[in-house]
């Protein structure tokens, strides 16, 4: 019980922005999950002719 | 806060974002002839996903927005308001089905790259995965949620298969 009148707190925080240290976490640092524009065109460079590839496949008999 | 401040405070995101997944159309999508990108409508989509993730947060506590909800947000909303229209001045009727669903593919185009996989090994051996999400996409209605946990589960299954080998 005492966990989830914490975690309504929390709510009531972030929701009150009280407790959100960055309001703008899209490219904040979270163990490899930050958004990183030159990475994300890297990978699409290296790779997206064959997700290219695999779409084309779908109509062909 | 308002739908406006939420934006206002995502501004330098969403233009570096749009611009990138801008880019991603033109690197991926010109193969598709008689298709044309609405730059509107995608900023719409830009927009409207850093305001289901801003939610999203608010609502469950979430600190730090993580890789596979950015990439299920990403196809949710580019697949639901559809950026790319058909040129109608277009007379090849040859090859309709690929235009039908070139914003399905443009979705995942657009998300996947989130993901931290092997992508040589998700596209090498899992191609009925990507060919039943690009399916998913046109033919059913998911969730942002939804989305986010096959994402989880896709960055799970390649982390263990990568270790395996």
């Amino acid at each position: 019980m005492k966990d989830i009148l914490k975690l309504r707190e929390k709510h009531a925080d972030i929701i009150n922005n009280k407790n959100i240290t960055s309001l703008s976490t899209w490219t904040e640092k979270n163990a490899g999950d930050e958004y990183d524009s030159a990475k994300y065109l890297k990978k699409v460079d290296k790779h997206g002719h064959k997700l290219q590839k695999i779409f084309l496949e779908m109509f062909e008999d | 806060m308002t739908p406006e401040e939420i934006l206002e405070i995502h501004r330098n995101d969403i233009i570096e974002y749009f611009d990138d997944v801008k880019e991603v159309y033109k690197k991926t999508c010109s193969v598709i002839k008689g298709i044309f990108l609405q730059d509107e409508v995608l900023y719409h989509c830009v927009e409207s996903l850093f305001l289901d993730i801003y939610r999203i947060r608010a609502f469950h506590g979430i600190e730090i927005i993580d890789s596979h909800k950015k990439a299920a947000f990403t196809m949710k909303w580019v697949s639901k308001l559809r950026p790319i229209s058909i040129d109608k001045n277009y007379k090849e009727t040859n090859y309709a089905q690929v235009r039908l669903t070139a914003n399905d593919y443009f979705a995942v185009q657009a998300g996947i790259w989130h993901l931290n996989v092997d992508f040589d090994l998700l596209f090498d051996c899992h191609k009925d995965f990507i060919k039943n999400l690009i399916y998913t996409l046109h033919n059913r209605y998911v969730t942002g949620e939804i989305l986010s946990s096959m994402m989880y589960l896709i960055e799970k299954l390649t982390f263990n298969e990568t270790k395996k080998t």
